[in-house]
């Protein structure tokens, strides 16, 4: 069993803030744990957004989760916006920052999407030595998740999970490991997805993300329109024997329920961290890491 | 080879193969996708799965690429989108390859939506649907700028006569004046309503757009109003405001006096002022 590596909080059982819980969060007061938010509807606005937000943040811890910054672009990173990202987490305290393992445009455009990178040797060297220019930055550890893909390469000669393991370590990086994406990558790639959940760092888990999807049947988008499905809680369930106390989320994007409907997905992650076992941490992948 | 110059060739590939119109086969094989990398050898570094080949892969980041953006631009646009109707997804796919996408803020993705239809070939009734698109952006816009205090009944009441003279009154942050050719605000009005729209006709219209209490609104104006209310932006004194008003006016004096004194009232009622500069 092992404590994350920063010794960040267990923030307990919460959900992904999302506009149209806002009456019942401002009036409710829901006893919920902890909110996270899309960190990019937060910055550049002075209006609705950032008043809703303060309200809530003066109730409720909050953790920040983007989806732009793109670590794994070979475009130079954006400095202005790690600079407003850094402002925002001060500004609401927010308890740690994330964002993705991918890339999302190139060449100045943006695509708006969690693109897939190639795993080998050369993408690992390049995306360590961008971690460490965004935690310098924001001036503190950067949380990676790892994403939902529907595409490989034949170019990527190292597992997601050894790659993301290896990241962590060599680039001092906190893990958000959403075991939703994982399920939905090993269908998709059809890899045995225990592999994986065994093979991340437990000490560099700092969040869990929970979520539902849409099977097509050939493949899975992961549309976080639905509830978590049963193979998801049991990777949940599998990773929890192995961490300590880790906060975790629910996220709901498309075909939101009410706020009580997500608050109680949510709540079912107890009975599946309820009786952690002590057992042996597995070993960060061995991947050599060339001249960093 | 350089790591650079490896994965950036592959993510231009990627993201060129993406952004493409036209099915997921023309795509991958345009001329600036091929120019990247060509499709006989993406095909060997594209796993094919279990299920979908490579270009089916692909053709899932392409599909969701083009819906997400149509998403987006709906939120912002939506009289835009119900007047275009089944040309609407088309509109979005020939303004993406014109000005796609270059902020991770999605709301910058709506600026250029007026240009493109002041410029962009083939676009029906293209003045309307400027005008239509410039209000729309603007109350996105007003959705984001800072709140400002608003000047109350009470602080006007402190005022003495005598500072009107020359007093200024500032106008709120949030807030917005148009002079419009065309009906686009009860064209907006209905399309926000789930109505049907009036039927677009060239009018001269006038209408305040500004945000109270976090919330958006619009009010449409007379023309005596509209030119009150622009001196007022402009700077001018209130005093003056009114006298040109009055001049400007088809109205007799005394009817626009009234109305002056009306306007004034509710405009402050309304929170369109946060400040007298005396
Ligand atoms: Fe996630």
């Amino acid at each position: 069993m092992s404590k994350n590596r920063w010794n960040f909080p267990d923030l307990g059982f919460g959900i992904g803030l999302r506009t149209v819980h806002y009456p019942t969060i401002l009036s409710d007061n829901p006893p919920i744990d902890w909110f996270e938010i899309i960190s990019e509807n937060y910055l550049d606005t002075k209006g609705r957004p950032i008043y809703i937000l303060d309200q809530i943040a003066e109730k409720y811890p909050i953790v920040m989760h983007g989806v732009s910054m793109s670590i794994g672009s070979t475009d130079p990173l954006d400095i202005p916006y790690l600079k407003k990202l850094k402002e925002l987490a001060n500004h609401i305290r927010a308890v740690w920052v994330s964002d993705h393992l991918c890339w999302s445009g190139v060449a100045g455009t943006n695509i708006h999407d969690l693109l897939p990178m190639v795993y080998n040797q050369e993408s690992l060297k390049y995306t360590i030595s961008r971690v460490r220019q965004v935690s310098e930055i924001l001036e503190r550890p950067l949380i990676l998740e790892n994403p939902s893909a529907y595409i490989e390469f034949t170019n990527s000669d190292i597992t997601e999970w050894d790659f993301l393991a290896t990241l962590a370590k060599e680039a001092d990086c906190g893990i958000l490991l959403d075991v939703n994406n994982i399920y939905v990558s090993s269908f998709n790639h059809d890899f045995d997805p225990k592999e994986y959940v065994d093979a991340i760092p437990s000490d560099r888990i700092v969040q869990y993300h929970l979520a539902g999807h849409t099977n097509n049947g050939t493949h899975i988008i992961d549309t976080h329109s639905d509830y978590v499905i049963d193979p998801v809680w049991q990777l949940y369930e599998r990773s929890c024997k192995r961490t300590e106390g880790r906060s975790t989320l629910v996220e709901w994007d498309d075909d939101i329920p009410e706020f009580e409907v997500v608050h109680a997905e949510v709540l079912k992650a107890k009975a599946y961290r309820k009786q952690p076992e002590v057992i042996e941490v597995a070993e960060v992948a061995e991947v050599a890491v060339v001249g960093v | 080879m350089d790591t650079q110059i490896e994965l950036g060739q592959f993510q231009r590939w990627m993201s060129a193969a993406i952004m493409h119109l036209g099915t997921d086969n023309q795509a991958v094989k345009s001329d600036e996708v091929e120019k990247e990398i060509p499709w006989s050898d993406a095909l060997k570094f594209i796993k094919p799965s279990k299920t979908l080949t490579q270009i089916e892969r692909l053709g899932l980041y392409r599909s969701m690429y083009i819906l997400r953006l149509v998403d987006v631009l709906k939120m912002d646009f939506p009289s835009i989108a119900y007047f275009l109707g089944d040309d609407y997804r088309d509109f979005v796919e020939r303004y993406l390859q014109v000005y796609p996408s270059r902020s991770y803020n999605l709301n910058n993705l709506s600026y250029d939506v007026p240009n493109f239809i002041k410029t962009a070939p083939n676009i029906r009734r293209r003045e309307f649907l400027y005008e239509l698109a410039s209000l729309e952006l603007m109350l996105s816009h007003i959705f984001n700028l800072e709140e400002t205090p608003v000047l109350t009944k009470e602080a006007i009441a402190k005022v003495s006569p005598e500072v009107w003279e020359t007093a200024k009154i500032v106008p709120i942050k949030a807030f917005h004046l148009f002079d419009f050719n065309h009906n686009v605000n009860d064209y907006l009005e209905a399309v926000q309503n789930d109505e049907k729209p009036p039927k677009i006709k060239k009018k001269d219209t006038w209408v305040a757009v500004y945000r109270r209490n976090y919330k958006l609104w619009r009010l449409p104006l007379s023309r005596d109003a509209y030119n009150m209310l622009s001196d007022i932006v402009a700077g001018k004194s209130l005093s003056d405001a009114i006298v040109n008003a009055i001049e400007k006016s088809r109205e007799p004096q005394e009817v626009l006096q009234k109305q002056v004194f009306k306007w004034f009232q509710e405009w402050v009622t309304e929170g369109f002022f946060q400040k007298i500069e005396t």
